[in-house]
């Protein structure tokens, strides 16, 4: 007992999270690529770059004129050794991937902000996800030490009810990417 | 029981918690937005509570295998209820499920008609159209605008920009440059400072010569068509060329139109794309109701199957217990119904059961004392008692009774009656007896029989009793025998004392007389006489004298036998009298030989020396008179007892020619002699002085000759 005390102890936590994130972007297709962080004189803004596919059951859903919520959430966290993360700030921003068939294109809103953008092409509408992906945390919350990690997952909880039993099984669904985690001040 | 309501309490929750998450389920499936996100963490308590459930029912069901295997009470009877309820219940729930499902789907596939369909379509292409002309109108004046501008340098077109909004139905128009900035905006509601661009695609085409016209949502349900388009920089003063981006505002009437159509087109198609995934959903909901119930009904057939075998499991257990003989048990009465009922007269019964027991207990309590008083005063009764049914068989025997017929050890009870004489046949007498009494069926009988044992002779009077069948089943006879032998020898040595008595006392008296007056004559005629008649005088009187003697020996001995003891009894030894006696006798009689065995050290008797002298005398005399001319050896020895160490045994045996059969039973009996000259009075008188010293006498003959054998109490101060 003393000796797995002691072997786990002198393990780097960083190592072994870097691990379990190398261990879980094998499963997952989807990943966050970078984190693209930039400061001024009163905040940090982070903005992701992704590495996003979905699957044609997904466009074909959102074609039916299934809305779709798309959550990306934010941990600022300080790392603490042989413990869990302190964690300093959460942001969190979902995403509502519609099809307006009027205007033949696809919506996404922010619906924290209501802000909203249209995308001719499906393809385009991933990419254009990153544009909404904004999190700005104020230069207080940021220590020398801190890290941030996000993630992007589908909200399965804002799909219509008969279709959240059968997607919580179908690895079509499976559009979650794992956490992506990143020094703030490098 | 507290277990039992916390059980029961468990399941009202959990089959509570399952109907409520049912109903929820059904109820967000029909579209209640607010419970969207609590549907999965629904069905997830359903599928637990099922799980429990079937927790549940499977406990029940291995418990219901193991009492099965052990057999317990009642088990089977639970196990063909459980079958028979969960057989009656299940195929109704089945056939309502078919149907249900059946019906379902049906259902939802008519909410799918091809003319609402085609009319929802229909009305999405006639707002397409009206859009699309609506945009071609607003993308017309747009163009419009930009050829103006176009005529216009480009610092002057910010001032023209207000005028062109005015003459355009335009609600904004914005200047942007090729960079993708908004140089200059006019909007009509002045308010409006929303600076949006259009997406970089649109740039992009017009860029490559194309138009950029889409229709938007803005402020809810109003419509609004974004149009961009390049303004050619036709004056050449600067390089860059601009973008003209125009809002026109749809008619809020036409907007709201348009937005109802999209919004029911959206919902349609949603519902048509989820048709299958919304049956599937109707359809687990429902599979989940029917589990409920299928479960539902096995938990009750199990409750109904164990609350309704309950108290015939207890009834039955109690019967056991009846039935090893404990009417203690009752049986609590928890219903007003028929099974309650049953216990109560179960109970009652039971009761009664007890009471009847405790009386039957205690009346063959009663019967059990009374044949172990009956028996305890029957082996102290002196006289024999046996009982022997009509079938001969022995069915009472008191040791009075074993030990008159001398079979002390033999365990004849419950044997054929002629077991005795198969055991001893001196018996048959009495044996003939019985059966022939058994056989008679009279009231009451007496009589006297008599048996041998060896060489004894038991004189038995029997009297017997008939016992009916109405008293006893197997009726039969009661026997009850007294040895009278000794009674009789008593009586016969009392009528022989008497007589001797009577003998001595009248036939003593005229002997003296008679002597003398023989002498007399004698003496006065002896010498009158002539010869011839002298001769015949003195022999007649010497006669008449020596007969009188002999009478008067034989009366002297009628007088000692007849005469009341008066004994002095003192403690001695035995030896020396035995030794005195035999030399007495050794020295008058040559002939005799004396073969002394006696016991050292000798025991202490308590005994009249003069007595037992004469018996001593009497016992050797009467031996060596058995010798008729042969050698004669007397042995005489003494020895304790083997049965009783209290007893010592004087046995006194010769080689004569030993006692003759006939007399053997009277032997001890006065005038009971085969010698000619003997009075027979020697063996009577002997016994006599036994009995005085409280001992017993036996006589009888062994291979070399008599033996008489005397038991005699020895002295314990």
């Amino acid at each position: 007992m003393v000796f797995i005390t002691v072997t786990f102890k002198k393990m780097n936590i960083k190592l072994l999270l870097t691990l379990l994130f190398f261990s879980t972007l094998v499963v997952a297709e989807n990943h966050v690529i970078f984190l693209e962080i930039s400061s001024n004189e009163t905040s940090t803004v982070i903005k992701p770059q992704l590495d996003f596919h979905t699957s044609a059951q997904i466009k074909e859903a959102i074609d039916n004129g299934i809305r779709i919520n798309i959550i990306a959430k934010v941990d600022l966290y300080e790392p603490q050794s042989l413990w869990f993360n302190k964690t300093l700030k959460k942001q969190k921003i979902t995403l509502e991937i519609s099809y307006f068939s009027l205007g033949k294109h696809y919506k996404i809103k922010n619906l924290r902000t209501d802000e909203q953008i249209g995308v001719n092409e499906y393809p385009q509408l991933w990419k254009e996800l990153e544009k909404l992906m904004v999190f700005e945390f104020p230069n207080s919350a940021i220590t020398s030490k801190s890290w941030v990690k996000l993630r992007i997952m589908l909200d399965k909880g804002a799909l219509p009810i008969a279709m959240q039993l059968p997607v919580l099984f179908d690895s079509n669904w499976d559009i979650n990417t794992p956490w992506h985690e990143q020094k703030v001040m490098q | 029981m507290k277990k039992s309501l916390l059980k029961n309490t468990l399941i009202i929750l959990v089959v509570s918690a399952l109907l409520f998450a049912l109903f929820s389920l059904g109820e967000i499936i029909k579209g209640s937005q607010q419970f969207n996100r609590i549907y999965l963490w629904l069905f997830g308590a359903s599928i637990l509570a099922v799980l429990i459930l079937v927790i549940i029912i499977t406990q029940r069901l291995v418990w219901l295998y193991l009492k099965n295997k052990k057999k317990e009470a009642g088990i089977r009877l639970t196990t063909r209820m459980v079958t028979t309820f969960a057989s009656l219940s299940l195929p109704p729930v089945l056939i309502i499920y078919l149907f249900s499902t059946q019906i379902l789907n049906n259902y939802i596939d008519s909410w799918f008609d091809i003319k609402i369909d085609k009319a929802l379509n229909d009305s999405l292409e006639l707002g397409e159209i009206f859009l699309n002309t609506q945009s071609k109108q607003a993308l017309d004046q747009t163009k419009k605008i930009a050829s103006q501008l176009a005529d216009i340098d480009n610092p002057r077109q910010a001032i023209y920009l207000e005028k062109f909004l005015d003459e355009s139905n335009a609600t904004s128009l914005s200047l942007i440059s090729a960079s993708e900035k908004i140089l200059e905006r006019a909007s009509i509601d002045i308010l409006d400072l929303t600076t949006d661009l259009p997406p970089q695609n649109a740039f992009r085409d017009v860029r490559n010569g194309t138009n950029f016209t889409r229709i938007e949502t803005r402020e809810g349900s109003l419509l609004q068509i974004r149009v961009l388009v390049k303004i050619e920089n036709v004056l050449r003063v600067s390089s860059n060329f601009r973008y003209l981006q125009g809002l026109f505002a749809i008619p809020k009437q036409y907007s709201k139109l348009a937005y109802n159509i999209e919004e029911a087109a959206i919902g349609y198609n949603q519902q048509k794309y989820q048709r299958e995934q919304l049956k599937n959903s109707y359809n687990i909901i429902l599979a989940l109701v029917l589990l409920l119930v299928m479960l539902l009904a096995l938990l009750w057939a199990f409750s109904a199957a164990k609350n309704l075998v309950a108290p015939v499991r207890l009834l039955y257990k109690a019967t056991e217990r009846i039935a090893e003989g404990d009417y203690s048990k009752t049986i609590p009465v928890t219903s007003n119904d028929e099974i309650g009922f049953l216990v109560k007269s179960f109970n009652s019964m039971s009761s009664q059961l007890a009471a009847s027991s405790a009386l039957a207990h205690r009346a063959q309590t009663d019967a059990l004392n009374q044949q172990l008083y009956l028996q305890n005063v029957l082996s102290h009764l002196s006289s024999g008692v046996l009982s022997v049914n009509k079938e001969q068989r022995i069915l009472m025997a008191n040791s009075a009774a074993l030990k008159i017929v001398n079979l002390k050890s033999i365990d004849i009870v419950n044997q054929n009656i002629h077991q005795l004489t198969v055991k001893n046949e001196g018996l048959e007498p009495l044996v003939e007896l019985i059966i022939t009494k058994l056989n008679d069926h009279n009231e009451e009988w007496q009589q006297e029989i008599l048996i041998t044992q060896k060489d004894e002779r038991k004189v038995l009077v029997v009297r017997g009793s008939h016992i009916p069948e109405q008293e006893q089943d197997e009726g039969g006879i009661v026997v009850v025998f007294d040895d009278q032998t000794i009674i009789n020898q008593a009586q016969r040595d009392a009528a022989w004392s008497e007589v001797a008595r009577r003998l001595a006392h009248e036939v003593k008296n005229p002997l003296t007389p008679i002597q003398l007056s023989a002498e007399r004559l004698r003496l006065r005629f002896l010498k009158k006489l002539p010869e011839e008649d002298k001769d015949v005088l003195d022999r007649a009187t010497q006669t008449i004298v020596s007969q009188v003697d002999n009478l008067k020996t034989l009366v002297n001995a009628f007088s000692d036998y007849a005469k009341a003891p008066e004994l002095k009894r003192e403690p001695r030894g035995l030896n020396r009298l035995i030794k005195e006696a035999v030399d007495l006798y050794y020295i008058s009689h040559a002939g005799i030989n004396f073969d002394l065995v006696l016991h050292n050290p000798e025991p202490t008797m308590f005994i009249d020396k003069v007595r037992f002298s004469q018996l001593l005398t009497n016992l050797i005399k009467n031996s060596s008179e058995s010798a008729e001319g042969q050698e004669l050896t007397i042995k005489i020895e003494t020895r304790i007892s083997e049965q009783l160490d209290n007893i010592l045994v004087l046995r006194f045996s010769d080689n004569g020619n030993g006692f003759k059969q006939r007399i053997l039973e009277h032997l001890f009996e006065p005038y009971e002699t085969t010698k000619a000259t003997g009075s027979g009075l020697g063996l009577a008188i002997v016994k006599k002085i036994v009995e005085e010293h409280g001992g017993n006498i036996k006589a009888y003959n062994d291979a070399l000759g008599a033996v008489i054998e005397i038991n005699l109490p020895i002295y314990k101060k």
